[in-house]
């Protein structure tokens, strides 16, 4: 993840529009595959982008600098994220036509697919660290929870990740 | 070192995760030898290359849709409290009546939120709420509370509230009764509560009663002076709702109103969940009781997220006519509020310091701490973002601590009580049988118990030379994470302490993992909602014999919210025994349960032995875990 220049936030936050902006088009590819992720509905994911931006905006004087503003973000976009689904009233379907777009589609099927298994906590922190590649520290930033508690969500996600591509490889022996 | 530990290790490896040069021998030595380590390793490394390789997602351009929207939008301020103009208070709860009645039920159309779903309020009030709480230096606010259906002779009555905070821990709550009684029979409630860093004074009315004159009923008599309580703030939810909304689980969003100049939002949550919202009942005094699912609605004001006003009304359950009826209470409608607190001023000037003052306890300057206490009190080395604000003795006493040790940042607080010279029936401070065993890093074992009956969370901490109790607002992993830079090696608790006495039964705490163990089961197997986990164990002794084990699971990162399943396995009851009054039958799989609605608790018998499982959950997570039980045991 990228950090902006301190000076962007700064004049964002007195309410400067083109430094906004500029923030807008630093993070939202970010922001949208993370919530995308979490979503698993382009549309949705694309409301959750712009509703966290937009709260991002409102609430910009909560950002603090302790941490980096990509966490921050991320932070706000997994609130949106929730809110949307609660409002949607469904849990995340796992979406076959999204999954089949890349070379290695069959073991992508059966990660996602044991990554919809996993408990919500468990993929949140599996998707920060292992996807966005944010630190463990980081990833604890945005989830609100310790280093520790991101550290044992982590091998769990990852050890039932593991359990879901030894099935395949007993199923293809 | 066996597949449990090198796993994680190898897991938090991979993620740049330093480990030690003996862990990582430990590690490379077990994979040399264990298959089905190398295999996790292999997937693992399998697992990364399939999410990270990959076709890049078609990711749009949202840059004007988003400016679009922001366009239209204002950053909130930081919440910090505006200074406001004193109002004066006999206008305000007309106006804020009449502004309120206006606009009940509607959405303020064309403010600054109109693009602003309401459902994103939920979390911008978590936000908010947890934001502000930090920042807040200085409050002072006047309310005017109005209770109905007090007496059939008391049909209304009027108290008017004054509440004032001044960083770091000083509150002071008076309440003062304006109503006119029919006789001098009634003592008015005049309540005072002043909390200054870890002590309190209450004061409450005299036990006066119309026929002991002359004595001056409307003055205030001391009624307890708290050598230490660990309570939180009584009236810290006045300032900042943090205890009430700092999670908004439950909580209901209905809108955003003006309410006397103050832009706020309304939310709703039954009574039970407000208490702290209501300090001024648990001090003392005469009030009105309140059915646990009567209404509550607080209009929030949305720059310093204090309450501007908070209304009970009676629930529209039926089930209430009964509790009516044993209270003596007429038919209430749900129409009518039946106690209102208003906001009439607000402002963020500092009170006078003197407004808190309390006898009988010291202050020690930093420097003089060792010589006053004797030795130096256990400090965290890394508080941050809170600050220490003072050193104390606390007047002493059989359960008193020597020291206290106090950080605040803002409302948030952190207290360290420390006695070298514990010596009492059970762990020091107030935690439980069911507390959990935990493990501090780099300062070994404690004990944990989550926030409740009016405490913080909070941590025992036993050593071979002294004894801690840590009690705090602060999240569970951020008390943690403070409070493992104490400078203690934890020791485990004396055996003694782990076991309570009551009549014939003897309960004594057991680790919750050996406890399912013995039970047959593995936690991994059982289906527990997301996020519980086994915290705690304790195993009944009745008459030398063994008549059960209970293990109560938690969701660690929640623990406010969320209350404990429980699991328990124990001697066949008699079923005439059974008192539930509601007992329903239930199939969990081949097996026949009952069902209690009432108690939310679903039991059964099976391998000689009544099982029962309990916790605030519908009937099919109960049967989820049920069965799972069944089966992990088959």
């Amino acid at each position: 993840m990228r950090d902006p220049d301190p000076r962007t936030v700064q004049q964002a936050r007195a309410g400067d529009l083109r430094a906004f902006e500029e923030l807008v088009r630093l993070y939202q590819a970010e922001v949208f595959r993370f919530a995308w992720h979490l979503t698993r509905d382009r549309t949705l994911a694309e409301d959750v982008t712009q509703d966290t931006f937009l709260r991002a905006f409102r609430f910009i004087h909560g950002y603090r600098g302790g941490q980096r503003f990509g966490s921050w973000l991320f932070a706000i976009a997994r609130n949106c994220s929730m809110d949307a689904l609660r409002k949607r009233g469904t849990v995340v379907e796992h979406d076959a036509r999204e999954t089949r777009v890349t070379p290695d589609a069959s073991t992508r099927a059966e990660l996602d697919a044991a990554l919809a298994a996993v408990s919500a906590e468990h993929r949140d922190a599996f998707l920060l660290v292992e996807v966005f590649g944010l630190s463990y520290q980081e990833a604890a930033d945005v989830l609100g929870v310790a280093v520790g508690t991101v550290k044992s969500r982590m091998f769990r996600a990852r050890r039932a990740l593991c359990a879901a591509i030894a099935v395949d490889d007993e199923q293809a022996q | 070192m066996n597949c449990r530990r090198v796993q994680p290790l190898m897991s938090a490896a991979m993620d740049g995760a330093h480990l030690s040069s003996a862990e990582r021998g430990a590690v490379e030595a077990h994979l040399a030898t264990c298959a089905d380590c190398a295999a996790f390793e292999r997937r693992a490394v399998q697992v990364r290359a399939a999410v990270r390789i990959r076709a890049a997602e078609d990711v749009p351009d949202l840059t004007d849709r988003i400016m679009a929207a922001v366009g239209s939008a204002r950053p909130v301020r930081p919440p910090r409290r505006p200074r406001r103009p004193i109002r004066p208070r006999a206008l305000m709860p007309a106006v804020a009546a009449a502004i309120a009645g206006l606009l009940v039920g509607s959405l303020v159309v064309g403010g600054p939120w109109h693009a602003h779903p309401r459902t994103a309020w939920a979390s911008e009030i978590e936000l908010g709420v947890r934001g502000a709480a930090p920042s807040v230096e200085a409050f002072q606010g006047s309310y005017t509370i109005t209770e109905r259906g007090l007496a059939p002779d008391v049909p209304e009555r009027t108290l008017s509230m004054d509440v004032a905070f001044l960083a770091p821990q000083r509150f002071r709550l008076d309440v003062h009764d304006d109503t006119v009684y029919p006789s001098n029979a009634w003592t008015p409630t005049n309540l005072t509560y002043v909390e200054n860093m870890p002590a309190t004074y209450l004061s409450g009315p005299t036990g006066c009663i119309g026929t002991l004159q002359p004595i001056d009923c409307s003055s205030t008599t001391t009624i307890t002076k708290a050598r230490y309580s660990a309570a939180a703030p009584v009236p810290a939810d006045l300032v900042v709702p943090l205890a009430t909304l700092g999670s908004v689980d439950g909580v209901q969003v209905l809108g955003e109103e003006n309410v006397g100049g103050h832009d706020t939002v309304r939310v709703q949550m039954p009574f039970s969940r407000a208490g702290p919202l209501f300090p001024f009942l648990q001090l003392g005094g005469t009030w009105r009781p309140f059915f646990a699912d009567d209404v509550v609605t607080v209009w929030l004001d949305t720059t310093g997220w204090y309450p501007v006003r908070s209304q009970i009304t009676p629930s529209p359950d039926p089930a209430r006519r009964d509790w009516e009826m044993r209270f003596g209470l007429p038919h209430e409608s749900p129409d009518t509020p039946i106690l209102d607190v208003s906001l009439g001023s607000v402002a963020d000037t500092p009170p006078e310091p003197s407004v808190f003052r309390i006898q009988g306890r010291k202050v020690v300057p930093p420097s003089d701490v060792g010589t006053v206490f004797g030795y130096t009190p256990a400090a965290p080395a890394e508080p941050a973002p809170l600050s220490l604000v003072a050193a104390i003795a606390p007047p002493s006493g059989p359960t008193a601590p020597t020291s206290v040790l106090l950080y605040a940042d803002g409302l948030d607080y952190l207290r360290v009580a420390e006695d070298p010279q514990w010596s009492g029936p059970g762990p020091f401070g107030p935690i439980g049988l069911d507390a959990e065993q935990v493990t501090l890093p780099h300062v070994g074992p404690a004990l944990y118990e989550p926030a409740g009956e009016g405490l913080g969370r909070r941590l025992s901490i036993h050593t071979p030379t002294t004894d801690l109790f840590v009690e705090s607002n602060l999240s569970r992993d951020e008390l943690f994470s403070i409070a493992s830079t104490l400078d203690v090696r934890g020791a485990p608790m004396p055996a003694r302490w782990l076991v309570a006495h009551a009549g014939d039964l003897t309960l004594t705490r057991t680790d919750p993992t050996a406890a399912l163990r013995a039970m047959g089961l593995d936690t991994t197997a059982i289906a527990l909602p997301a996020g519980y986990l086994p915290a705690s164990a304790t195993r009944s002794i009745e008459q030398g014999v063994d008549v059960g084990t209970t293990v109560t699971f938690r969701q660690p990162d929640s623990d406010a919210v969320g209350p404990p399943v429980l699991l328990h396995m124990g001697a066949i009851r008699d079923a005439a025994a059974d008192t539930a009054p509601d007992p329903q039958r239930v199939s969990i799989g081949t097996t026949t349960g009952r069902y209690s609605p009432s108690a939310s608790e679903l039991t059964w018998t099976g391998s000689g032995r009544s099982w029962s499982v309990q916790g605030d959950l519908d009937l099919a997570q109960l049967v989820a875990i049920a069965s799972s039980v069944l089966e992990g045991r088959a």
